[in-house]
């Protein structure tokens, strides 16, 4: 009887500790979310500027396609401008053409077909959209160009991509690289060099793939394999696109590779677009290179 | 080492501060009862009557609070405290009246611990077979302390000498440890300590072997601790005592898939040593003067698409202290001089292919100097008590410093002035009213400042804050702390019922703004800091009961503690991270007879706050969260309930010995340990966005066998 009365003890206490161990979950409530313009756009020396527009999503709700697709926007008007005064005589001025791409994100863009960025100059973005207008300014630099490409074997395979610049120090200018090897699918950015403008001189930079998990050279990791075709871009920014792009790294770390170890955001990521939207206007100098990595 | 310390020592339990007959021990007697809450044996009326506004508890009581895992852990226990949050599962931390964990000046013998904890905070690094004396003091704060904003954590080896050897040990099942106590002469006694885990040479295998997780055989986990000492009466008014720790954690993890990290290894640990000279001139002036120097550091390396990172932070303090104390009168007065120099060397990374961060690695290491002196003088008038003093401090940025600037850099040479601050003051007034022989109030108002500071950057609980020091371009932090409590005895003092208001203010508080990558990219965070200001107040009740074969207590605190930066939340106030509204602790030990000992403890708190996005966008292919209100949300409510069960042995050749049957967390409470976000960002143009949280500690059963010979 008295085996009976602790055996019926023990199980109700496991009972016990069944019902009471279930998984606390989080109230996931959204507050503070305000709606705004996601503005990204380019302007590049020898080519048509280019902008991509959406609303930023808000994290509620099945985010499936069709979710996303009602925050992408095709209907605005987009101008831009060489002279602040649009309407001056002298200004290049286009209204640019909007066009769907889906191989990106957001599948929609917006092109020019007249208006050609040069380097040394200023340009101008209007943006009108339900009624609003957001302006942004921004400036393609002077270029500065690769004075030299090095790979330096780490292995029998596997090599060290470096490029060796000169840096100009009465600018306050940051370096942009992407690369690409042929099998994969998209450019990758390079952490921006310079991005505190301390750097004067012949400076080398050690290039990193950034790859990340879907990409086929993955297992390669920080390196480049002998025989590779790389497209190189080389891109010079100025200051204010800098501190847009240098902590666009920062904020989007928060949501890629590692994100579950860090603390939260603390400050808003800067942007050059006036109210109500966010994002970048950035004028780039860019050069083009592909080199076999030997 | 086994042998030099079975060759060694120990004393006995109850030698717990001042049984030395020496006149050197009555004056120190005399100090100690006056301002600080001290964990050790105490009048039964000590509540009504103290100087302090905190709570205190019998060392021998704190032994019986239930284990973990066979550790007993008076530090640990301080949390079960009023007013003292633990800052979340597994971490090391804790929060006293809503102020960071930072603000929480930890010493043994005098010397700064920075991370007193082992094993992600599960366990102190304090053996409490070594400890003699533990003070807490969260308000009211006498000028003979300082440093920090928001408590202090006093904790002293046994220094008194004992009459025989004495051998204590601890068997558990993921470490033991063993401490002895060897008098070798009526003036000189030695003690030394040894704790050590097993985890990855015993647990792990045997978790494995029973099917749980293959996995983890790959990782390793342990942790060390050494502690030597002693204690010399170089005459009948003069003491030397001295005491060296060393203690490390070492984690290794073959592979942490989320992060893609491989092959990670991370080392970290305190090392201390110093030297205390106590001398008493009559019965009414003694000195003492105490050399401390404590170093931690951390070193990391992991692997990282093939790249290997190596990471290391490391402080060092060295310190020297001489206070001298006088009775005159009805006066009890305490004056003193510090003079300390700290190094901090905050996160360098070293890559053999360090591709992100190596335009801008010319770290500095921060290096500073301080002066304080202070002066307080204690004494009651009628029913009153009044403890009134000033603490001044002097502190100086020194060189090598390198202030990174665009248009030319500005280079400090060794030991250079970079920077004076201002001196600063530090009144502290506290009194206390006997309204009958069974109540009392007390009130206190305090400044404080602090000049040595670290902001957290990861969210887990190894210990990798970023040291950042009061500098060019670092304000220090300083608070006004207000504190009132009716304090009233029941039942010839066998109950106790108290209840406290405090608000405090907080200025300078840092808040680092940028995420990892920054931080080892950045020549100079220091510039990349925010700073604001903080209040917090609150209330906190308790009610003990201290005699007979039941004791305990519960305490429940209510609490607000909230943050101003103008760069974060749009300028408008927020709730701090550790804000946590409601925290109850109950704790409770019934001695069922000589053989049989019980305790439980419960603890309650609402859930810390935490930022999370509310939406994102996408640009230039990189999906970037956006964070809505700051802190909006908050994690769970963390609660807890533990029990333990003592056995008295019978006494075996000398021998005495007990076991010990603990249950943590007994109803299996998920408390999560972690929260993070996870993307699949538009692969196969969906956006997957999840919010994870990790569950550590599930319930434990533990035994473990305590010995004394």
């Amino acid at each position: 009887m008295n085996k009976i009365f602790v055996l019926n003890k023990i199980t109700v206490f496991l009972l016990l500790i069944c019902l009471l161990s279930c998984k606390p979950d989080l109230d996931f409530k959204i507050s503070g979310y305000t709606q705004k313009v996601i503005v990204e756009g380019y302007i590049v020396n020898g080519e048509y500027p280019k902008v991509s527009l959406s609303l930023n999503v808000p994290l509620s709700g099945q985010l499936d396609t069709n979710y996303i697709q009602k925050y992408i926007i095709s209907n605005a008007k987009v101008t831009v401008s060489d002279n602040i005064n649009s309407q001056a005589v002298g200004a290049k001025t286009e209204i640019l053409t909007s066009t769907w791409n889906t191989s990106r994100f957001p599948p929609h863009s917006y092109y020019g077909t007249e208006l050609i960025g040069e380097e040394g100059k200023i340009y101008y973005l209007t943006v009108s959209y339900g009624g609003y207008t957001m302006n942004a300014k921004t400036s393609i630099p002077f270029k500065t160009s690769i004075k030299e490409i090095v790979a330096a074997p780490t292995n029998e395979y596997l090599r060290n991509l470096y490029v060796k610049v000169e840096i100009d120090s009465l600018q306050k200018n940051s370096f942009l690289v992407y690369t690409r090897m042929k099998r994969d699918r998209y450019y990758k950015q390079s952490p921006i060099l310079n991005s505190d403008f301390t750097l004067v001189g012949e400076n080398t930079f050690l290039i990193d793939p950034n790859r990340g998990k879907n990409d086929p050279s993955f297992s390669e990791g920080g390196y480049f394999r002998k025989g590779d075709l790389v497209d190189i871009q080389f891109c010079t920014i100025d200051s204010t696109s800098t501190l847009f792009f240098k902590e666009l790294s920062i904020f989007s770390s928060n949501a890629g590779i590692g994100s579950e170890l860090f603390l939260g955001e603390k400050e808003a990521l800067k942007s050059n677009i006036s109210y109500p939207g966010f994002g970048i206007w950035c004028g780039k100098a860019t050069s083009h290179y592909s080199y076999i990595i030997p | 080492m086994l042998l030099s310390i079975a060759q060694c020592l120990v004393a006995q339990d109850k030698q717990f501060l001042v049984s030395d007959s020496s006149n050197a021990q009555s004056i120190t007697q005399k100090e100690f009862n006056i301002q600080e809450i001290e964990v050790k044996g105490r009048l039964k009326d000590e509540n009504l009557k103290s100087g302090s506004l905190g709570l205190e508890i019998d060392l021998k009581k704190l032994k019986l609070l239930p284990k973990f895992m066979g550790e007993n852990d008076i530090y640990k226990a301080l949390q079960y405290m009023g007013g003292v949050s633990q800052a979340g599962e597994a971490n090391s931390g804790f929060y006293v009246r809503g102020g960071n964990n930072d603000q929480n000046l930890v010493m043994l013998n005098g010397a700064l611990i920075q991370n007193p904890t082992h094993v992600l905070g599960l366990f102190s690094v304090f053996n409490p077979d070594i400890i003699g004396q533990m003070r807490f003091i969260k308000s009211g704060m006498p000028a003979e302390y300082g440093g920090r904003l928001s408590s202090i954590v006093d904790i002293n080896t046994v220094n008194t000498i004992p009459e025989k050897m004495d051998v204590k040990g601890s068997i558990g099942l993921i470490s033991s440890r063993l401490a002895v106590h060897i008098p070798l002469s009526p003036k000189f006694y030695i003690y030394s300590s040894l704790r050590a885990s097993y985890i990855s040479s015993f647990v792990l295998p045997l978790v494995s072997m029973l099917g749980v997780d293959s996995a983890l055989t790959q990782s390793e986990y342990d942790f060390l601790d050494v502690n030597a000492g002693f204690v010399f009466k170089i005459a009948n008014r003069t003491k030397l005592t001295g005491h060296y720790y060393t203690g490390n954690d070492d984690l290794k993890i073959k592979s942490l898939r989320k992060a893609e990290l491989n092959d990670n290894s991370t080392f970290w640990g305190n090392t201390l040593a110093g030297l205390q000279l106590n001398h008493i001139f009559d019965e009414n002036w003694s000195m003492n003067h105490s050399l401390n120097y404590s170093n931690f550091k951390i070193k990391s390396s992991i692997d990282w698409h093939n790249t290997d990172f190596n990471l290391q932070s490391q402080f060092s303090n060295l310190d020297y202290k001489i206070d001298f104390f006088h009775l005159k009168g009805i006066h009890k007065i305490k004056y003193g001089l510090e003079f300390s120099y700290n190094a901090a060397i905050p996160q360098t990374l070293n890559s053999d292919s360090i591709i992100p961060f190596q335009n801008n690695s010319q770290r500095n290491n921060i290096n500073s100097t301080q002066a304080t002196v202070y002066f307080r003088d204690e004494w009651t008038w009628n029913d009153w008590l009044f403890n009134v003093g000033i603490r001044t401090n002097l502190y100086a940025q020194l060189g090598p410093y390198t202030d990174y600037i665009t248009d030319g850099n500005e280079v400090f040479s060794l030991n250079s002035i970079v920077k004076t601050f201002p001196i600063s003051l530090e009144p502290r007034f506290f009194t206390r009213y006997l309204i009958d022989p069974q109540s009392s109030f007390k009130l206190s108002a305090t400044r404080h400042y602090q000049y040595l500071n670290q902001i957290p950057v990861f969210s887990f609980g190894i210990p990798t804050d970023l040291q950042i020091p009061a500098s060019l371009y670092v304000q220090p932090q300083a608070s006004w702390h207000f504190s009132g409590g009716y304090f009233q005895n029941l039942l010839e003092n066998k109950w106790e019922v108290s209840a406290e208001l405090y608000y405090k203010t907080l200025e300078n508080q840092l808040e680092y703004k940028n995420g990892i990558e920054s931080t080892f990219s950045n020549s100079m965070f220091e510039k990349d800091l925010l700073l604001g200001k903080g209040w917090t107040y609150g209330a906190e009740w308790k009610l003990s009961k201290n005699d007979g074969n039941f004791s305990g207590w519960v305490s429940y605190n209510l609490a607000w503690s909230y943050r101003q930066f103008d760069q974060l939340n749009g300028g408008k106030p927020f709730l701090a991270r550790n804000d946590r509204r409601h925290d109850i602790s109950v704790v409770g030990m019934y001695k069922l007879n000589d053989r049989w000992d019980f305790s439980a403890v419960f603890v309650y708190a609402t859930g810390t706050r935490l930022n999370l996005p509310v939406s994102f966008f996408v640009v230039d292919n990189k999906v970037i969260l956006e964070y809505g209100n700051y802190n909006a949300f908050q994690m769970p409510a963390y609660h807890r309930l533990d029990i333990s069960a003592t056995y008295k042995l019978k006494s075996w050749r000398g021998i005495k010995s007990e076991l010990n049957f603990s249950i943590y967390n007994v109803y299996n409470r998920s408390n999560p340990f972690q929260i993070y976000l996870s993307t699949s960002a538009f692969v196969n143009k969906s956006f997957d966005f999840y919010i994870n949280m990790v569950y550590l500690l599930p319930i434990i059963p533990s035994v473990s066998w305590t010995f004394r010979i």
